[in-house]
């Protein structure tokens, strides 16, 4: 031992045991090892081999667990440099995980501590999906898919429900999934106490397949093996000051992504004649550049400021693709792209300041601004690879968004161990598209404000405790559900006036009347104040009036949370928690009206002895969305008064609710989409056996997620043998879907057997059970598939899945 | 823009400052002195708390915070405090005074320091960085301590290791820790991703304590082809993508918050969002008509509700660059 005061304690020892001279030698040396390696890292290395007892792509997902059969254990954490006591502040450290998987990932760093810091690493991330999705295409994997030659069309035109047994023959298997190889590194230099430079980069490709769903012709879909080969560049460098009273760092960090697939086109498969393709577009290349300034300042040891400024713009420019995939691309496109462009600017300030031990202030300011410059422009639309309608002309509505939000808190100590803490929050928020002939969003500006109080401390001895509450109240101005949609027709665009009519409106806005090719009336602002939109709930253009989208109307939150944790005795302790938030949209006729989410958390851990612990905990969430809609046009067929002839319900005949402004009140609906989830948890660790070299922990969870949703409400729908000129219509009252259900038992044991000092037997065993229960499975087959969607046979996982492995530990 | 302007004008000033204040503040040293003068005051402590101390004190020097050739490494007082009480005491006493600041909230010996203490010895050389913001931080403002997640005498910090760190904040965030095991969730259990992807615990600009300023710009950082700006935005996902996802975990996959087609519809009432979807839609639920006849909608199921639903078409629900993809199912 170098340290004379460590050399000390060893002498200590050495003193006391002076007079026994074969066991101060050997005291000596024990003592010196145990300091030594309490003093000097340690390395690692461990090699073995594994087993899985079956193939599954969700047990396997993301532990590169997927098949079954043999893997190598490796991995190693190898440590070197100078010692504490040096002159030598080199530290080097390598560390590599799951070598014989493909979820390996790799470490090394090599420092002059103090100075300067290299260091590199390699990941691998698998994200297998169902490896039970099945396709007819040809090229799976690729950007190009077509059909066997001899795929023959559905029986029934259109309706895939009716695929021939020979095309059925031709789906296959194709495994979904996806990796991601990660590569990074670096390098951190000090170029005195206070001033140091970092720079990181990292690489990182994903490739493989994903399943999308691909429309063409309206609206039937296939669900194609979609190719992924991308790549994103991120770098990070920045320049910091650390002084005593001052400190600064000067930031920038890019991000630049790459998408080598531009577009995959599938043949197809519905019916002869055109469109004989389609074609999806891909996520497109995008590079976000931003700086960053932050500076703080200590005033005095109970003041500081803080004050942090960002600006980044983001562009993508890729080459568009044609409208659709027919000779001539469907027409010509206004640009050859988007030059898209978002500058984002934020500023975030906070002063906090100490008033004395008792009370604690902080306040802060934040403005975030993402704005949007991209051009509007006027395109076709040209529905999933159709013909187009040159009547038909959309706008784009690059959103933009600015948060000034600004904090006020007060902490307060009521007592000794007992603190108060009251804060007041005001947000404000404005949406808008720059260029946009009217708002392109339903509210133009919401304002929060929220209210918290917070107690934290110890109720009693050893009881120590959080409890918290907030109010919020969210207002919309101007809020008018139809903005978004308006606003992706142009002004002069002949549809808007046909949709609009087709509903049963005149007109609309504050001023009346609104003739075709007008000038815009109000380029800036659309209010919902026309009696003709607010009256009657159908008389509205495109969604209902009284929607409230949740993320932008009014809304009126309350939270609590809670935790108390108790020590019973020095071997029990005991920790209960609950949470509580309930949103209520209160101008939300339509949409989502309530959600609530509610939870429990009850913990226990007992120590039986210093080699005998154990943990066991329970959880409970419930999580309550509440919506409503209403079907106020579907069954509207009026051809003839027989046709519309209705068999229970509100009404006697279809006719009747359109004469009544589509108000049927048997045609309201509501949903309740309740997710219930338990877990329970059971830890145990067990040292000291066989004459302490053996250790055990066992690990033991359940997990229950059920998933039930209730409808009410109803639909008229014409029985079997009904036609459209024959009627009648059944009212079919709304049914309960099945309950999705997902059940995972995992039992999971580690045992570290220590041969020697450095040598070590290493034991796992994992089992997990996994019980899934989903209807939406029901519609991927070819008996339950929807008349115009592609069947893909993908089943819900179910598996007992067993892994072991073994690994001899050399630590050195 | 103008108030851009201002705050960095004020932070360059506070560099100009700091930069002054540096020039103060520089001191010659010299390596060797200062390593016997660190080893010196060390073992002070050391001569008492030895290997053979119950808690493994002596490890801290396989950490950075013992690496003694590094002038910037703490000495144990610099962080306990000079408790000359807890050093000057009476040996014969059976337990000599506290130190001056106690970190272990379960040190069966002494009381822990307050939180502000024990993080203000942490703060004196980590207020920069990660720890910018800190002060008036969520977790400050609970009363977290530095000591309550870190272990600095240990050689394998637990928060600091990728496939450790969860356990560490999931002794306070237990719902958390429930819905990792959900059957949609990010690779947490599988140690591939971590909380620190996505959180800074000593404070951030964002919301929640996320790295970034906001809640897209973190999730960009692994999903940035969903950046855009796309041609066709779908407005509730450059607002914030937490609107449809969940990032912990769901029971309704892709990390939903809720299943489709009924998240869609808790926005959209148009079209065939209008209608009611529920069991009676199903090729074997519930579709006994009030007259004991199956309706012909329930033998052709319908694809809004069935399967993938609305994301059987609108797959590009994140926004779409194609020119006919006004309705992302392009």
């Amino acid at each position: 031992m170098h340290n004379p005061h460590i050399r000390f304690a060893v002498t200590q020892i050495f003193g006391m045991v002076a007079g026994i001279g074969l066991s101060f030698w050997g005291g000596q040396v024990a003592a010196e090892d145990a300091a030594k390696a309490l003093t000097q890292p340690s390395s690692k290395i461990e090699a073995g081999v594994g087993g899985v007892s079956d193939s599954n792509w969700k047990f396997g997902q993301y532990n590169g667990l997927n098949s079954s059969g043999a893997f190598g254990i490796g991995s190693f954490d190898i440590q070197g440099g100078g010692t504490y006591d040096s002159n030598d502040a080199t530290r080097w450290r390598v560390t590599g995980n799951n070598i014989g998987l493909e979820t390996r990932d790799f470490k090394g760093e090599y420092k002059d501590q103090g100075k300067y810091k290299v260091n590199f690493g390699y990941d691998e991330i698998t994200a297998y999906r169902n490896n039970s999705y099945q396709t007819p295409y040809n090229g799976a994997g690729g950007s190009n898919l077509t059909l066997p030659s001899n795929w023959l069309y559905p029986t029934t035109a259109n309706n895939l429900r009716t695929l021939p047994a020979s095309d059925r023959a031709e789906f296959e298997n194709f495994n979904l999934g996806t990796k991601r190889r990660r590569i990074d590194g670096g390098f951190s230099f000090q170029f005195s106490p206070e001033w140091e430079a970092l720079v990181s980069v990292r690489h990182e490709d994903k490739n493989g397949t994903q399943a999308l769903g691909a429309p063409i012709v309206a609206p039937r879909a296939v669900i194609l093996p979609n190719p992924i080969v991308q790549a994103t560049e991120q770098i990070n460098a920045s320049l910091k000051f650390s002084g005593t009273q001052a400190y600064a760092q000067l930031a920038y960090y890019g991000s630049i992504f790459h998408n080598d697939i531009n577009a995959v086109t599938f043949q197809n498969p519905f019916a002869s004649g055109l469109p004989t393709f389609g074609r999806m577009s891909s996520m497109p290349d995008n590079q976000f550049h931003q700086f960053n300034l932050t500076g703080a300042y200590n005033f005095s040891s109970a003041t500081k400021l803080v004050v942090n400024g960002a600006y980044a713009r983001n562009w993508q420019d890729q080459t568009f693709l044609p409208y659709n995939t027919l000779v001539g691309g469907g027409g010509s496109l206004p640009t050859s792209s988007l030059n898209g462009v978002v500058e984002t600017k934020s500023a975030h300030l906070k002063l906090t300041h100490r008033v004395n031990k008792d009370l604690n202030l902080s306040s802060s300011y934040k403005y975030d601004e993402r704005e949007n410059t991209t051009p509007i422009n006027q395109y076709t639309f040209v529905d999933v690879d159709g013909t187009g309608n040159t009547a038909s002309v959309r706008n784009n509505t690059p959103f933009s968004k600015r948060i000034n939000q600004g904090n006020l808190e007060a902490d307060y100590a009521l007592a000794k161990g007992h603190w108060l803490k009251a804060g007041y929050e005001l947000q404000n928020i404005d949406r808008w598209c720059n260029g946009s002939w009217i708002s392109c969003v339903d509210a133009g500006t919401t304002t929060e404000h929220t209210g918290k109080l917070d107690y934290r401390g110890t109720l009693f001895d050893k009881l120590s405790s959080k409890i918290g509450y907030a109010y919020s109240n969210r207002t919309a101005d101007n809020y008018n559900q139809d903005n978004a949609a308006f606003a992706s027709y142009p002004a002069s665009n002949q549809l808007l006036f046909d949709k609009i009519n087709a509903t049963g409106l005149t007109a609309w806005g504050p001023a009346l009347p609104y003739a075709a090719g007008a000038a815009a009336l109000y380029p800036s602002v659309f209010p919902n104040n026309n009696p003709a939109t607010t009256g009657s709930p159908l008389n509205n253009a495109i969604d209902i009036a009284g929607l409230g989208r949740f993320n932008t109307t009014a809304r009126e939150r309350q939270k609590v949370h809670s935790y108390f944790d108790y020590a019973v005795t020095e071997k029990l302790t005991l920790g209960l928690g609950g949470d509580y938030r309930f949103d209520n949209y209160p101008d939300s006729q339509f949409g989502l009206k309530s959600s609530t989410h509610w939870g429990v958390n009850l913990d226990a851990g007992y120590a039986f002895n210093e080699d005998t612990s154990m943990q066991l905990y329970y959880s409970y969430q419930d999580i309550l969305s509440k919506t409503a809609g209403m079907s106020y046009a579907a069954n509207s067929n009026t051809g003839s008064a027989k046709a519309g002839t209705v068999s229970g319900g509100c009404v006697n005949s279809v006719l009747a609710v359109n004469n009544n402004a589509r108000v049927d009140p048997c045609r309201n609906w509501f949903s309740d989409m309740h997710d219930a989830i338990d877990t329970v948890g059971l830890g145990i660790k067990r040292k000291g056996l066989l004459s302490g070299k053996l250790e055990l922990n066992g690990d033991f969870l359940y997990s229950f997620a059920q998933t039930l949703i209730g409808v009410n409400g109803g639909q008229y729908v014409q029985s079997p043998k009904g036609t459209a000129a024959d009627g009648p219509y059944f009212y079919i009252p709304a049914a309960d879907l099945p309950t999705v259900k997902t059940q995972t038992f995992q039992f999971k044991l580690d045992a570290k057997y220590q041969i020697n000092k450095p040598s070590a037997l290493h034991l796992t065993y994992l089992y997990q059970h996994l019980f899934s229960s989903d209807y939406v499975y029901t519609g991927m087959q070819f008996y339950g598939t929807p008349a115009g969607v592609m069947p893909t046979n993908e089943q819900a996982p179910n598996y007992s899945i067993h892994a072991v492995g073994l690994s001899y530990i050399l630590n050195f | 823009m103008p108030l851009l302007i201002k705050i960095v004008m004020l932070s360059l000033v506070l560099m100009l400052s700091a930069q002054a204040e540096e020039q103060a503040v520089k001191t010659a040293k010299d390596p060797a002195q200062s390593l016997a003068k660190a080893l010196d005051s060390d073992a002070l402590c050391t001569r008492c708390h030895d290997e053979n101390e119950n808690k493994p004190i002596l490890s801290i020097y396989q950490t950075p915070h013992g690496n003694k050739a590094d002038a910037h490494t703490p000495s144990c007082q610099a962080c306990h405090g000079v408790s000359d009480a807890h050093v000057n005491a009476d040996p014969k006493l059976p337990k000599p005074p506290s130190p001056d600041i106690v970190f272990s909230d379960k040190s069966k010996t002494y009381p822990a320091a307050s939180a502000d203490a024990r993080n203000g010895q942490c703060l004196s050389c980590h207020q920069n960085g990660l720890s910018t913001h800190w002060t008036g931080s969520q977790h400050q403002g609970q009363g977290v301590a530095c000591s309550s997640c870190h272990t600095s005498h240990e050689p394998h910090d637990q928060v600091l290791a990728k496939g450790t760190q969860p356990d560490v904040c999931f002794n306070c965030h237990k719902a958390q820790r429930s819905e990792t095991h959900l059957f949609s969730s990010h690779p947490i259990q599988a140690g591939k991703t971590t909380c620190s992807d996505c959180h800074n615990p000593h404070g951030s600009t964002g919301p929640k304590l996320l790295v970034k300023n906001s809640t897209n710009e973190t999730c960009y950082t692994c999903h940035a082809e969903k950046r855009g700006p796309f041609l066709w935005e779908h407005s509730p996902v450059f607002d914030d993508c937490s609107n449809c996802h969940t990032p912990h975990g769901s029971n309704n996959t892709p990390l939903l918050n809720a299943r489709v087609p009924w998240l869609c519809q808790e926005c959209h009432t148009a079209d065939h969002a209008q209608t009611v979807n529920s069991g009676a839609n199903l090729i074997d639920g519930n579709v006994t008509t009030i007259n004991g006849q199956q309706a012909a909608a329930n033998l052709n199921p319908r694809s809004f509700a069935n399967a993938r639903a609305c994301l059987n078409c609108h797959t590009q629900i994140h926004g779409s660059n194609h020119p006919a993809g006004a309705k992302f199912n392009r």
